[in-house]
């Protein structure tokens, strides 16, 4: 009985181009802006924005500084835009209330940074936001 | 249950990527890509066309199912077409997932967004099919037509035949739509012409301002899939032999193709 587990393994069309792998610099990015995030670093979070979208980050990192303290960080999600990526990032704490966020990254000038930025913490999606 | 579900109230799972087409559109244009869905001319064109395909036809049974829920006395006819679609479109789904697992994607590597479901929000059944199953359904006849002559350049049988299958299915999606467009209007012109505008302002949200054309007068690209290079279409094409079989009328047709390229001059 062959292994259906593994594609392979069995009969049949096999995939005809491979995955296209996440930039291991990018991840070290989002995990960079995660972290002045929980801290409220909001010099570095400037520094790893666009110029256009820190007003924006600055907001974030405001409303993430009144919902608590965080110790953790978890990558919930990842979905790609050509070479731009979108991230789904929660920071958690003791006694404090998930915050969720979810922003963008792309390279600009040589180094990754982030274009866009949503807070999901009281919201169902990003689909009206 | 609520009726006419919104969008921000569609489910997913937490690890999905949601934006919205906005975003999606500002996130292509900050790369100097055109604003609107991937083109065949560029790199990642089948894997992004194929997971916008995908998410589509998972909103595509998601609002089949809607709408059987949401008007509960329309006809028993209706309603079983309805549920016979739920099925199709949840079939495709899967479909399309092995095809996205088959050019080396998965569902969730590219964002998805609420652009379908929106075509939904109307409390009439006979603009509820107008939209979906004419207006959307008959977009998805020039995608897969559009698709499956890739897949024969390509000379890739998995694709072609895969796709060729959804096609068949789509073509008596938009034929249900027209016969309950008509059936539920009988009688009552300004119902009927409110539900043609519903699908008009559909197919103007879709005609990518003015960035499409027939088959015939695209210009040819190259571009490069797996290992091959191919001449291929710049842009999204109008399936008019797909749209026949589909019941649209060339009056229809030759209409489409017009506001698509009026869209251009502007």
């Amino acid at each position: 009985m062959p292994d259906l587990g593994f594609r392979k393994n069995v009969m049949g069309p096999q995939p005809i181009a491979e995955r296209a792998p996440t930039p291991p610099e990018m991840l070290e990015a989002a995990n960079q802006f995660l972290d002045a995030l929980a801290r409220g670093e909001v010099e570095e979070l400037n520094a790893l924005t666009v110029e256009n979208s820190r007003d924006e980050v600055n907001r974030l990192a405001e409303a993430a500084r009144q919902t608590g303290i965080y110790d953790k960080k978890r990558i919930i999600a990842l979905a790609r835009i050509n070479r731009h990526y979108w991230i789904k990032g929660e920071l958690t704490g003791a006694e404090t209330k998930r915050f969720i966020v979810q922003f963008r990254l792309g390279e600009h000038g040589g180094r990754w940074k982030v274009w866009d930025v949503i807070n999901l913490t009281n919201a169902r999606s990003a689909w009206t936001r | 249950m609520q009726k006419f579900l919104p969008v921000d109230k569609l489910a997913r799972p937490e690890n999905y990527i949601l934006i919205s087409l906005d975003r999606m559109r500002q996130a292509r244009m900050d790369q100097g890509l055109t604003p609107f869905n991937a083109m065949p001319y560029e790199e990642d064109f089948l894997k992004a066309r194929l997971h916008g395909i995908c998410a589509g036809e998972m909103q595509a049974m998601e609002a089949a199912g809607r709408t059987l829920f949401d008007f509960p006395d329309a006809p028993w006819e209706f309603q079983l077409d309805m549920a016979r679609q739920v099925w199709d479109e949840s079939r495709h789904t899967e479909i399309y997932m092995k095809l996205l697992e088959y050019v080396g994607s998965y569902l969730g590597e590219f964002p998805e967004s609420e652009v379908l479901w929106s075509c939904t929000q109307v409390d009439d059944p006979a603009c509820r099919v107008a939209g979906i199953n004419r207006g959307l359904e008959g977009l998805a006849c020039d995608v897969f037509e559009q698709l499956i002559r890739l897949a024969q350049k390509m000379g890739d049988p998995v694709i072609e035949r895969a796709v060729d299958y959804v096609l068949a299915d789509e073509i008596t999606h938009v034929r249900m739509g027209s016969k309950w467009m008509r059936k539920l209007t009988e009688g009552d012109p300004e119902r009927l012409k409110r539900a043609q505008e519903f699908q008009d302002n559909i197919d103007n949200l879709f005609n990518f301002s003015g960035g499409r054309t027939t088959q015939e007068q695209a210009a040819q690209v190259r571009q490069k899939l797996g290992d091959k290079e191919i001449e291929f279409d710049s842009t999204l094409t109008i399936a008019r032999e797909a749209r026949l079989l589909a019941g649209f009328s060339e009056e229809e047709i030759d209409r489409l193709i017009k506001a698509a390229s009026r869209s251009a001059a502007y």
